[in-house]
């Protein structure tokens, strides 16, 4: 049992509330009052100090990886439609806890087959910190995962193996969309048909975003664009599709630059009711941790409220894995992950996580190794 | 001419100025102070800003490296062979690259253009300032340093090939060789004191070398980890000047990289931690560094990461625990004095080059501040 005291609390909504206090009991957050106070609970003294909900990276290939061996356990590259390969078998809570995610706040990342595949299977919710994947899980699956982007290309393509063209994987993806829900057999996309799950495609361009659009465009689903640092030259068409966006790591590669992303038009779309948020994974797998902050960064420097870029941390990840009823706002009767900072890190680079939690567990605090 | 007036002023040469002037004439800085006043001079009303000398990252390889959806180029690694002493990183290097525009319209104003570091010995670097359309025009000074490479890199591209080298085993040695030749020639060429019938025969890999050797100019060893500890033994066997740069896991070294005298550039920071090279990404290492008087300076890498994400680096380390000023010093002056251009560059002095980046916010700590005017050789080349 905790009770964290009068922090500045930041509900991932939002709405901030000061010097109030939460009580953390059985992993979940149980009372958010002024002045609780209850004998022989665990105090943290957070008197103007910032606190979070703890940060969720949507998608992720951290755990993943096998990152010891040439041949990544992220893509299955045998096959370029591999729906029914299950990203959970492949989560290795040692490899994730390497990176040490929580100490800058993560606390839950969507786990995905990486870029090499059109249809790469199905993707997983984890928490950052645990003893086993088992304990880690969250929900599976979350979404299936797929990439129409250059990665595809370059996986198959290289070795005169289809597909090696644009219109190859357009084309597949097509079929194997008609295909699948026509058929009378149960299969992952009746699921994404039926709006349980959304289907997660990395795509970069406007033209690969159209194509995807012009695709879809007939099935009743929820599509997130991932990837996407042309989404701000096909807004109108993403709002009309009522499609989501996680925008990919920005400085790897001069990734944003090149692309000459506006970051505040694709935030813009949380105003159409759509949902913004963004990854530490490019093209080309995860970048590590301190970047999350810097992603973050870019968007408050594009003009985008400091409230609303938190929620692209926050409950927008939350709602686009399914998991808002449980993670994403700090709120009673939701899981107890979150995080302190000294002050607000999106503003400042002086900010310093000083604890975080996860499941109602302390699992860092600042100067602990 | 131009004058900054009512800016809050970090010269990085003698503290800070809460308000002032700055007046810049013919591409200099001809006098700081306060109340300026000079009739003929345009005025940037500069009031509640910051000015900063230009910024510099003294190790990019842009307008020679790009990799994007769109397009691949790579002219900053000849690897064809594992010792390229002579070749220039300057005749690779493209100023129409977009990579300079952002470097200016993010207040970076001198960079330090390097060879890639897929051979053991790379190449030649110089520096430049971010703004022009001519490279050679932009040129402050060439070679700045030779860069050489350490660990993976060298050893990825040559391995696979099952050439020379396969290990981190002969790349010291790889170096060595190359050096003592280059030492023997340079004996030679003294001992034949202008006799042309006793020169040895002109040989523009080892001539290279010479000013190395002569300490005029440094060795720059890309290296991370233990690699360190090969550069510092191959840099102290032949008693040159050098900085290690990237210089991951400089904390388990501190006593060594004092001893050494070396300069530390470090980063990029934010690749994901792995085995290896990858080990230990300790940014907070240049903030003990820093207070045991290494020179330090901090880099991007860019395009390997924008190059605009200096100013992260800075802010990561003030993070750790860095005063605002030290990390400022890191992405400025620092520089300079690691390329051998601090008489021109690097600090707000009159005398030095009017390069000024005017600034709202602080960078490195308010994460949104921007620049309002970049200024290179007293002109304004940007404006948000």
């Amino acid at each position: 049992m905790f009770i964290i005291k009068n922090g500045i609390i930041h509900i991932g909504n939002g709405d901030v509330l000061k010097d109030w206090d939460i009580l953390i009991e059985d992993g979940l957050i149980k009372r958010i009052e002024k002045n609780i106070e209850i004998e022989n609970s665990k105090t943290i003294n957070a008197k103007g100090r910032e606190v979070f909900p703890g940060f969720i990276d949507p998608i992720s290939n951290f755990g993943c990886m096998d990152s010891t061996f040439s041949i990544k356990d992220h893509d299955e590259i045998s096959n370029p439609i591999t729906p029914d390969a299950k990203i959970k078998y492949a989560f290795n809570p040692s490899e994730i806890m390497l990176e040490e995610l929580y100490k800058v706040g993560i606390t839950a990342i969507g786990a995905a087959p990486g870029n090499k595949n059109i249809i790469g299977g199905q993707m997983a919710a984890f928490k950052t910190w645990g003893s086993s994947s088992k304990k880690m899980l969250i929900k599976e699956p979350v979404a299936l995962k797929g990439a129409v982007s250059n990665p595809v290309k370059e996986s198959y393509g290289k070795n005169q193996i289809f597909p090696m063209t644009r219109m190859g994987i357009f084309s597949k993806l097509e079929n194997y969309f008609y295909e699948a829900a026509k058929s009378n057999e149960d299969n992952i996309v009746k699921r994404v048909l039926n709006k349980e799950i959304p289907l997660v495609i990395h795509v970069n361009t406007s033209a690969e975003i159209q194509a995807l659009l012009n695709i879809v465009k007939d099935y009743d689903l929820h599509l997130v664009i991932c990837g996407g640092y042309q989404a701000d030259r096909c807004i109108e068409e993403i709002i009309h599709a009522k499609a989501s966006v996680i925008v990919g790591e920005q400085t790897y590669l001069t990734a944003k630059n090149y692309n000459e992303t506006d970051l505040k038009k694709i935030a813009d779309i949380q105003k159409e009711g759509g949902l913004v948020s963004f990854s530490l994974t490019g093209d080309y797998g995860p970048e590590g941790k301190v970047k999350y902050l810097w992603n973050a960064i870019g968007f408050y420097r594009a003009g985008v409220d400091r409230e609303d870029v938190l929620k692209m941390m926050t409950i927008n990840p939350a709602k686009i894995l399914g998991l808002d009823h449980i993670l994403g706002t700090i709120e009673v009767g939701k899981s107890a992950d979150l995080v302190i900072y000294t002050n607000n890190p999106i503003e400042y680079y002086s900010s310093r996580a000083v604890y975080t939690f996860i499941g109602g567990e302390m699992v860092y605090q600042e100067g602990d190794l | 001419m131009l004058l900054i007036k009512n800016a809050k002023i970090y010269t990085m040469a003698n503290g800070i100025i809460d308000k002032g002037d700055i007046l810049l004439q013919d591409g200099k800085i001809i006098e700081i102070g306060e109340n300026i006043n000079h009739e003929a001079a345009e005025i940037i009303e500069a009031e509640g800003m910051v000015a900063l000398p230009g910024l510099i990252d003294c190790h990019s390889h842009i307008g020679a490296m790009n990799f994007s959806n769109f397009t691949s180029i790579d002219d900053a690694n000849e690897m064809t062979n594992s010792t390229t002493p002579d070749l220039q990183i300057i005749y690779g290097t493209d100023p129409n690259s977009k990579d300079f525009q952002f470097a200016y319209s993010n207040g970076i104003t001198t960079l330090g253009l390097t060879p890639g570091s897929g051979n053991v010995v790379c190449g030649l670097a110089f520096g430049a300032k971010t703004y022009g359309k001519n490279i050679y025009k932009m040129t402050i000074k060439n070679p700045i340093a030779l860069k050489v490479a350490f660990g993976g890199n060298p050893k990825g591209v040559y391995g696979k090939r099952n050439q020379k080298p396969s290990t981190r085993m002969s790349i010291p040695n790889i170096m060595k060789e190359l050096f003592k030749e280059a030492q023997e020639y340079m004996i030679k060429k003294e001992e034949a004191d202008g006799n042309n019938d006793k020169m040895p025969k002109h040989d523009k890999r080892l001539e290279v070398i010479i000013p190395v050797l002569k300490k005029q100019i440094p060795l720059k060893m890309h290296c991370t980890q233990f690699d360190m500890l090969a550069a510092m033994e191959v840099a102290k066997e032949f008693n040159v000047k050098f900085t290690l740069d990237h210089a991951w896991g400089a904390t388990d070294y501190i006593e060594e990289i004092v001893e050494s005298g070396c300069g530390i550039v470090f980063g990029p920071i934010g690749s994901k931690k792995s085995h290896g090279e990858a080990r230990l990404i300790d940014i907070e290492s240049v903030v003990e560094l820093d207070k045991k008087g290494v020179l330090i300076a901090l880099t991007a890498d860019a395009p390997i990461l924008s190059i605009d994400s200096l100013i992260h680096h800075a802010g990561e380390a003030v993070k750790e625990g860095c005063e605002l000023e030290r990390a400022l010093r890191m992405i400025t002056i620092n520089a300079a004095k690691i390329m051998g251009v601090d008489d021109r560059v690097g600090s707000i002095e009159v005398g030095k080059d009017g390069d000024i980046a005017i600034f709202k916010g602080i960078p490195a700590y308010n994460t949104d501040a921007k620049v309002v005017h970049t200024i290179i050789d007293g002109n304004v080349i940007y404006s948000d």
